[in-house]
């Protein structure tokens, strides 16, 4: 039997800003979903690359980074968000991952958690909830 | 303002989003829907004009890069305009943190300095059209 949040807030995310970098269209989608729900303001990118792109334009609340990516991974991305100063430095970033890896590796990349998939939406919304109250 | 005041607090504005860049416009728009904004976008001075032509924003968020003679030319365009046809309408611009005096002096009545706070901007779009 599937787990029912009954008392989950659809308003947990009001007034977050959270970038989600997945590069499978339909698990980008999926997340947008789950944090539109929540009532967070989501923008997405399909790789790294573009996620940099928009950090030039604007500072999410938290990052919602996929780890396997194509070309860069989450922790290149992650790497060069902390090498980049300023605000952008500071965005804290949750990573969700499809691979066991060690948690240390998440820790030492500056990964604030990790989610392995399929992710639980509620325990998604209640980190990036929790990351993005605490800036 | 409470961030869950965000969510609803440029309700009843009409913002015009000028900017070349699409990643950004895109952005731009995303964040000032969110706070509830009506929003039409123009990829460039032209379509702007094409806009201002055909309806009356409450505020026009452009951004500027170099060089950014276009963008001032259409803040003084939009000066120029009588009061009934949007001449007073407010500009907020957003850039390089170089161009802010620059900006100022054009007639933008507020500049955000990239990367952008969303709710920094949506504050200053709200405090500019008196939300």
């Amino acid at each position: 039997m599937g787990r029912r949040e009954p008392e989950f807030p659809n308003d947990l995310l009001v007034g977050l800003h959270v970038l989600v970098v997945e590069d499978n269209a339909d698990a980008r989608d999926l997340f947008r979903t789950i944090l539109e729900y929540a009532g967070g303001l989501v923008s997405v990118a399909p790789d790294a690359k573009q996620a940099l792109l928009l950090c030039q334009h604007i500072v999410p609340d938290v990052l919602v980074a996929d780890i396997v990516m194509p070309e860069h991974d989450g922790f290149w991305l992650l790497q060069q968000l902390r090498a980049a100063g300023g605000r952008t430095a500071a965005i804290p970033a949750v990573a969700v991952t499809g691979q066991a890896e060690g948690t240390g590796r998440f820790a030492a990349a500056g990964f604030a958690t990790h989610l392995r998939k399929p992710v639980d939406p509620w325990e998604l919304c209640r980190i990036v909830a929790h990351l993005g109250r605490r800036r | 303002m409470g961030r869950h005041e965000f969510a609803d607090s440029l309700r009843g504005v009409y913002v015009l989003i000028v900017d070349d860049n699409a990643t950004r416009r895109q952005l731009l728009h995303e964040v000032l829907q969110y706070c509830g904004a009506l929003v039409r976008d123009a990829d460039g001075v032209e379509v702007a004009h094409a806009v201002l032509r055909e309806v009356t924003p409450s505020v026009m968020v452009l951004a500027v890069g170099a060089p950014a003679d276009e963008a001032w030319a259409l803040v003084r365009f939009v000066r120029s305009r009588r009061l009934e046809h949007g001449g007073k309408m407010p500009a907020v611009a957003v850039g390089p943190g170089a161009l802010a005096d620059t900006a100022r002096l054009n007639g933008v009545d507020a500049y955000v300095v990239e990367p952008v706070d969303a709710w920094a901007l949506c504050r200053l779009v709200a405090e500019v059209t008196d939300c």
